[in-house]
């Protein structure tokens, strides 16, 4: 083990720097944790936790962006085929994994103890699911004050958003991402964290069809037609969605929507859909924010 | 001339009524799905002027109306674009995907989706343009010299077909989640929520069917032979390129609005012909029609069994039509002239005398490459050549790839040999033939059925199915004596048979599928030690026991009778090697993928030695698969460091240059 460590030292530590630094005044602690999934990345930077190295960079900065990650953490690659030989040489101490992906990377455990946390519930409301993991990941690296305060701020948002929200609650929601070809969207069922937020606020979801463990699926627009009364939120992710709405617009289908012919479509930043709670709070507060303001109040 | 004579008389009126059936039975769905939306008093008002304040009117008109016209209108395209093509490259198995036009106009627009998003807004359709036409104009040039011949011309859209998707492959492995939309769009789903795309697609169709009645008569004369239509004052070449051009335009258009829909274009006009379509003329009007009245019934089928629209008809199309389209083979024979194999294997132009010095000089050629591939790596700082107690911390992870590789390389190599003399093909290989689809189809059933299979247990899983294809071609073959066109589209249907599984399991949002798609493109990634080692060790057992049958693979080649003379049991030597091949493809196919065209490349390169003789060949071969495997997996491993490009998919790109670079020397046939 010693020999491992003088030998593969010279290679990483130009790399690891300050944060080696940090590792040696506590030994239980992990203090430099690797992460190979985009919810758990969150997690650990809603903790205050940079992580020593992440899977696709690229992929948290376009799906996720908040909380941003900061510059200079390494990217391993793939997250289902982080390069190992680059983790190995960063000597993590811990490494954050998601449990469907443990048949295939068991020799993750040859370079650090692996955490295989489960990204996903089939039980429990997303939320719960989330804040679950928030306490997991905090307990393995040492932050369960930051995890205590997360957990009640997010409490408190919901809270709030639930009571702003109170008087826009009689018209059910869909919630969508809409493709780029204007003819499909993304929308998202009451078992993922979208879904459970809007439970949580009091509000009902229109979309009842079936969806995938995540709470997503993807269907044609003339779906958003099963509800006549339901207001239609949508996320906006910049010139994607600029190009559906082009689409859209030459649709007479989407023009004769209750929604869109009542001016009952809201638009609103992107949250992460399979995101924590830093993202399910964020998504709280946005409601809050555009349904007063767009939304018809109840009758 | 490689026209395909039917098995059964032609009797005039069927295919007529064969496409008025599929259309009636498509119609009559979709009056099904009307009534359920719709009571039948407020059809005519719904169908002709509806209440934009009725949603349910709305929909009649503007989502189902529409969908059945983009079935029926699309279909026709793809049956036209499939007869002009079939005609003009007088080969029945043309249509634009067999010949690359699909994964031209897919990797378009997937590297436009990722590269310059704002290509898209209002050119999807000049995007997937250019990569079709790239891709065909590729497909003739490696044709050309050999006169377009059928065969040539199937073998490079196949080629080049591979060789495009593992280029999109390898995107959508960087890029997954970037590209979802794009899946969903072009996964060939009929949804609508206005006329746009049924509106656009009539012009383009009534331009092309325009354009094929204009050039009815040249195109009728192809039928006849070339010499014949030129004497009538035709230059056959400029009849066969505008054919041929209106094809690729219409295909690269249902491409971009509807997405890459496979086999309508192919099964419409076989069914049609197979039903008495048998003139040109019959074909360009029924064989759309049937397409047509298939994908139209299919995509009312899909709305019927799946009413939340997740289903996109393209991925169900591909999956109903790869089975007719095996049907369809066996009920199709070639014409006379067309029987005989090309058995380039027995051609005496270039015997090495003494091999045995070619081989020793593979192995140690070998043990090069894998010295480098163990000790040559990339860290952050750059290139590292590691020694000693460093190198011992990276064999771990290194060590298992390496050996995998090298045990897959050697086997597909060693399968494409026996294969290769099996069938007297010098275009046979696990890849072409579809054997490691077989392999592949079987394991991704296994993943989704019977979950948490060991290695052992999935060699055999992947072994059964590489077998069951292998039996199926080999059927296939033996109808057509072997012809290199039947057997390689079995193999096709098989492969596309696997992807549309795949594009089933991309849709279904399992979290596993990222997964099976990195397998399917051939990562030595999760490969353990174990893993390694059971693969290896088949590699191993294949070496040892090849050699036994040395003399089954001398003789099988000069057929039956000589073999029964020289006192070879045909059928037990046969039957042993078969299995032998099934086995060697699961143990490959499991490891690098079921595309690598290693099992083609390294038997060829080894032919083009001089190395002929079964022993010496079988053992070069080996040696210089394993070479290749291990390089494309050592490439792989450093080309794009940190991320990975998958073993499997850099063997198809190096596999596949070195097959269009062999495919540009070879003589015309």
């Amino acid at each position: 083990m010693l020999t491992r460590r003088a030998l593969l030292g010279g290679i990483s530590l130009a790399l690891a720097g300050p944060a080696v630094a940090r590792a040696q005044d506590s030994e239980p602690i992990a203090r430099r944790v690797a992460c190979l999934d985009l919810l758990l990345t969150e997690t650990l930077l809603t903790l205050g936790v940079t992580p020593a190295a992440v899977g696709n960079i690229p992929l948290y900065d376009r799906l996720v962006a908040e909380p941003a990650l900061p510059d200079g953490v390494p990217d391993l690659g793939p997250l289902q085929e982080p390069n190992l030989e680059l983790l190995q040489q960063l000597r993590p101490d811990l490494i954050l994994a998601p449990s469907w992906a443990e048949v295939g990377q068991a020799d993750l455990e040859r370079i650090a103890p692996v955490a295989w946390l489960p990204t996903f519930s089939t039980r429990k409301p997303a939320l719960d699911h989330a804040r679950d993991l928030l306490l997991r990941a905090a307990a393995l690296t040492g932050r369960d004050a930051e995890a205590k305060a997360w957990s009640d701020r997010a409490d408190a948002a919901l809270a709030e958003a639930r009571r702003v929200i109170e008087p826009w609650t009689e018209r059910p929601v869909y919630v969508v991402r809409f493709n780029e070809d204007g003819r499909h969207a993304a929308i998202f069922g009451g078992s993922g964290m979208i879904g459970d937020v809007l439970s949580r606020l009091g509000l009902r979801n229109a979309w009842t069809g079936r969806t995938n463990v995540w709470g997503t699926v993807s269907i044609g627009i003339e779906q958003l037609a099963g509800n006549a009364e339901a207001q239609l939120i949508h996320f906006n992710r910049g010139a994607e969605t600029e190009r559906a709405m082009r689409q859209l617009a030459a649709s007479p289908l989407w023009a004769a929507l209750p929604a869109v012919r009542q001016g009952r479509v809201i638009e609103m930043p992107v949250v992460y859909p399979n995101g924590g709670v830093a993202s399910a709070t964020r998504f709280a507060q946005q409601l809050a924010r555009v349904l007063p303001a767009h939304g018809s109040e109840n009758g | 001339m490689a026209d395909v004579a039917l098995s059964r008389p032609a009797m005039a009126g069927r295919p007529a009524l064969l496409a008025a059936l599929l259309i009636a039975a498509a119609l009559a769905l979709f009056l099904h799905h009307l009534r359920t939306l719709l009571p039948t008093a407020e059809w005519q008002q719904a169908l002709t002027a509806p209440d934009p304040a009725d949603m349910r009117q709305m929909l009649a008109q503007y989502s189902l109306l529409p969908r059945l016209a983009v079935g029926l209108l699309g279909g026709a395209a793809l049956g036209l674009a499939g007869v002009l093509f079939q005609q003009a490259l007088r080969n029945p198995l043309a249509e634009a995907g067999t010949l690359g036009v699909f994964a031209g106009a897919r990797l378009a627009l997937i590297a436009a989706s990722l590269s310059a998003p704002a290509l898209l807004d209002a050119g999807q359709e000049a995007v997937a343009l250019l990569g079709s036409a790239a891709a065909i104009a590729l497909i003739l040039l490696l044709s050309w010299r050999q006169k377009l011949a059928p065969i040539a011309v199937i073998l490079a859209g196949l080629v080049v077909t591979f060789y495009l998707d593992a280029g999109s492959k390898m995107l959508v492995l960087f890029n997954h989640q970037a590209l979802t939309d794009l899946f969903v769009s072009q996964g060939g789903s009929l949804n609508q929520n206005s006329w746009d795309v049924a509106l656009a697609l009539v012009p383009r169709l009534a331009l092309a069917a325009l354009a094929g009645a204009l050039m009815l008569r040249p195109l009728t004369l192809l039928d006849l032979d070339e010499d014949g239509a030129r004497g009538l004052g035709l230059s056959p070449a400029a009849a066969r390129l505008a054919a041929i051009a209106v094809a690729v335009l219409l295909s690269a258009s249902v491409a971009a609005l509807i997405g890459p829909i496979g086999f309508i274009g192919l099964a419409g006009p076989a069914i049609a012909r197979l039903a008495g379509a048998r003139r040109f003329r019959d074909r360009l009007v029924w064989g759309p029609a049937v397409s047509a009245g298939l994908l139209a019934l299919t995509d009312q089928l899909v709305q019927f069994v799946d009413a939340s629209g997740a289903v996109p008809t393209g991925a169900v199309t591909a999956l109903l039509g790869a089975p007719l389209l095996l049907w369809l083979l066996r009920r199709l024979r070639p014409a006379a002239g067309e029987a005989r194999p090309d058995r380039p294997a027995m051609s005496a132009d270039h015997r090495r005398r003494h091999p045995w010095p070619w081989v020793v000089g593979a192995l140690l050629l070998l043990g090069l490459v894998v010295w480098a591939a163990l000790a040559l790596g990339r860290t952050p700082e750059g290139w590292r050549w590691s020694l000693g107690g460093e190198l011992d911390l990276l064999l771990p992870w290194r060590a298992p790839r390496v050996a995998a590789a090298l045990g897959a390389g050697f086997m597909l190599a060693t399968a494409g040999v026996v294969l290769q003399r099996l069938t007297g093909n010098a275009m046979a290989s696990p890849e072409l033939l579809g054997v490691s689809s077989g392999a592949a189809l079987a394991l991704i059933l296994a993943a989704v059925v019977l979950p948490g299979l060991d290695r052992l247990a999935l060699t055999g899983v992947a072994g059964l199915g590489a077998l069951a294809a292998l039996l199926a071609v080999l059927s296939l073959g033996r109808r057509s004596a072997f012809s290199s066109e039947h057997m390689l589209l079995a193999g096709t249907a098989l492969t596309t048979v696997a992807g549309a599984f795949m594009i089933a399991l991309l849709f279904s949002g399992d979290p596993r599928t990222a997964l099976l798609l990195g397998w399917l493109s051939g990562s030595t990634y999760g490969v353990s030690a174990r893993d390694a080692a059971i693969t290896c060790g088949l590699a191993l057992a294949a070496a040892l026991i090849l050699p036994l049958a040395g003399r089954w693979l001398t003789i099988l080649p000069l057929g039956a009778a000589t073999g029964r003379a020289l006192g070879v049991s045909l059928s037990r030597s046969r039957v042993a090697l078969l299995l032998l091949t099934a086995a060697l493809t699961a143990g490959a196919t499991l490891t690098v993928g079921p595309l690598s065209f290693v099992g083609l490349m390294a038997p060829h390169m080894v032919r083009m030695l001089g190395i002929r003789r079964p022993t010496p060949q079988i053992l070069a071969a080996g040696l210089l698969g394993a070479g290749l495997m291990v390089l494309a997996d050592w490439l792989g491993r450093v080309v794009a460091f940190p991320w990975q490009v998958p073993a499997g998919l850099v063997a198809t790109f190096v596999g596949g240059t070195y097959f269009i670079w062999l495919m540009q020397r070879r003589r015309p046939a």
